[in-house]
């Protein structure tokens, strides 16, 4: 996936190209902003989405907008500090696929951007459901998590735990970090929640024959 | 005006007549005029007089009246001068002329204000716009930071756990707690674009179809590094739509939200954010199990600048946030009321309205600002 960032603050678009790319995108970031419109336009393979700041040193993001939406149908962002309900109208009147204030948090960025590229790229995304490791199974889509013939069912935020753990197999996911993902999704509970759930897992998993799957590393966090 | 006091007012003119009659009476009578002509002399001079002065009176009394009048049906009363009726002495036209010099420099000054205001305003929401660069850098550097360096750091097998746990206070952190405190500054700065807004918020907003869950989420999200830190959990049940501005109201709730994890308690601090079918609206309700307000406080929350024992006890309070959310809810037409029990905890409480009119026509999702304003004369 290939993202054009065009944004004139030169600290904001370092650490915004920085960002994507640690979420594995590949990304083109703009010094220069006198022929954005054209450049997306004739940038061959075309980009997949592009970020735009409104205002730029001379033109404005509305105008190369509006240019590219008279020829291309590519995904475009609005990023920008103004708050006012107008713009955002504006943004979306003038094609934009979506609009984020300033300042934004990343990991929503990350899920608006791929929100808007998986609506543009409809079937060809395949979203994970399924992981595995050391035999236990985890299926996201069911809810459940399995090991040989036995399966267990998982609460919602049971399954959120683990499929981060699952997501970063091998790595020691600390607390901290854990407790900011299940907040990034919907499950806003502190840290003695954490714990009760951390043990109801454990449970779980050991009625079904698994029970060292979870490693604590004391003081660090947990893995998998 | 009253008769009596026209008559007190011209007092000395009336004495001034009473010495010449007596004057004349007496210079008439020693000159061997008869009692009766002195009499009748007087008696004409009399009438005459009273004449004179009730003419007076009642054009003076119709034009006061007639003053009054206007300023009564003036809606900018310092533009009395332009409006005067007209007269023909020469007193009420210096006095004319006089106020609407007067007039007029009043007029200059509040022009002037009224620009510096403006100005000041708008710097302001430049300002607060700059500044969000600079937040927006600092977050996103804290967000890379932790992934580059930590996570290097952490997938290395044999960490000694002591090591780590140092290193956890020091290194790893830094960047959660330097996002903590960028999250303040940015409320801080929010708070002081909307209140820089809040006398024009019919210039600024788009009233449509709004899911209070998605915002209570997102202010939740936006809020998550500072709920954390405090131990606050929270839950979200709202499943009844509001037709509102976004924006605004999101702003509401993040103020509702830092206040309830402001006044926590120490162990189990919660917050429940609900909605519930109200009359004709739907009623939105952010609860805590904090420290509750008392009940003498509980009237003057929302007053400018209130603190409170709570707001003196705990954290630097500015008394800023519940009566911008008060004056915001007015502008929205959301009736904003607290219920709170000392110790116990407090609930915040937002009546929408749903007007008729959405109802019947809710094919309309969303509407242009023109029409902001119909729908709030409707409930009105």
């Amino acid at each position: 996936m290939h993202i054009i960032i065009v944004e004139d603050d030169a600290v904001i678009r370092q650490e915004l190209k920085t960002l994507l790319e640690n979420a594995l995108y590949k990304v083109t970031a703009l010094e220069e902003f006198t022929a954005v419109a054209s450049f997306v336009l004739e940038l061959s393979p075309a980009a997949d989405l592009v970020l735009l700041d409104l205002n730029l040193p001379d033109v404005s993001g509305f105008d190369i907008c509006t240019t590219i939406r008279s020829k291309s149908e590519i995904p475009i962002i609005f990023v920008t500090s103004r708050t006012d309900s107008m713009d955002e109208l504006t943004g979306i009147l003038k094609g934009g696929d979506d609009y984020i204030t300033k300042p934004f948090q990343a990991p929503i960025l990350l899920a608006r951007i791929a929100a808007v590229l998986k609506r543009t790229h409809r079937g060809s995304f395949k979203e994970v459901t399924k992981y595995t490791c050391r035999g236990v199974e985890l299926d996201i889509a069911k809810g459940t998590v399995c090991h040989k013939e036995e399966q267990m069912e998982l609460s919602k935020n049971e399954l959120k735990i683990l499929h981060l753990l699952f997501q970063r197999k091998g790595e020691i996911v600390s607390r901290a970090d854990m407790i900011e993902y299940l907040w990034d999704n919907q499950v806003f509970i502190d840290d003695n929640t954490l714990s009760v759930n951390m043990t109801r897992i454990r449970g779980k998993l050991e009625k079904i024959g698994v029970s060292d799957l979870i490693e604590t590393k004391r003081g660090m966090g947990y893995r998998i | 005006m009253r008769i009596m006091e026209y008559i007190r007012d011209k007092i000395l003119l009336l004495v001034l007549h009473g010495l010449c009659m007596l004057l004349m009476a007496g210079f008439l009578y020693a000159t061997g005029y008869g009692k009766a002509y002195c009499m009748l002399i007087l008696i004409f001079w009399i009438l005459i007089l009273m004449l004179w002065l009730g003419c007076g009176y009642l054009s003076r009394k119709r034009y006061f009246q007639a003053l009054e009048a206007t300023l009564e049906k003036m809606d900018q009363r310092y533009l009395l001068g332009e409006l005067m009726p007209v007269s023909h002495r020469l007193e009420d036209r210096l006095y004319r002329e006089m106020i609407r010099m007067s007039n007029k420099s009043v007029i200059e000054r509040i022009r002037q204000i009224e620009d510096e205001q403006k100005e000041y305003r708008e710097y302001i929401e430049s300002w607060v716009h700059e500044i969000k660069a600079p937040i927006t850098s600092i977050d996103l550097m804290c967000e890379n930071f932790r992934g580059r360096e930590c996570r290097d750091f952490r997938i290395q097998q044999d960490v000694d756990s002591q090591l780590y746990e140092s290193m956890a206070d020091t290194t790893i952190d830094i960047p959660r707690r330097i996002r903590l405190e960028n999250q303040k500054i940015e409320n801080y700065v929010d708070m002081a674009l909307y209140y820089a807004r809040s006398d024009e918020v019919y210039k600024d907003y788009v009233i449509r179809k709004t899911d209070l869950e998605e915002t209570a989420i997102v202010v939740l999200k936006r809020n998550k590094h500072y709920l954390i830190q405090n131990q606050v959990q929270a839950e979200v049940d709202c499943k009844d739509i509001v037709y509102t501005d976004q924006k605004w109201i999101t702003f509401i709730l993040n103020q509702l939200v830092l206040n309830s994890t402001k006044y926590r308690r120490t162990n189990g601090a919660r917050i429940w954010i609900y909605t519930e079918k109200h009359g004709h609206g739907v009623r939105m309700i952010v609860k805590d199990n904090g420290v509750g307000i008392r009940s003498e406080e509980l009237g003057r929350i929302f007053e400018k600048g209130f603190t409170g024992s709570n707001g003196r006890k705990t954290e630097r309070s500015t008394g800023m946030g519940l009566y911008l959310c008060k004056k915001l809810c007015g502008k929205l037409g959301i009736v904003l009321w607290a219920d709170s029990k000392e110790l116990k905890g407090t609930k915040i409480i937002l009546d929408f309205p749903i007007s008729n009119y959405l109802c019947h026509h809710s094919s309309y999702e969303e509407y242009p600002c023109g029409h902001q304003r119909d729908w709030l004369q409707l409930r009105h």
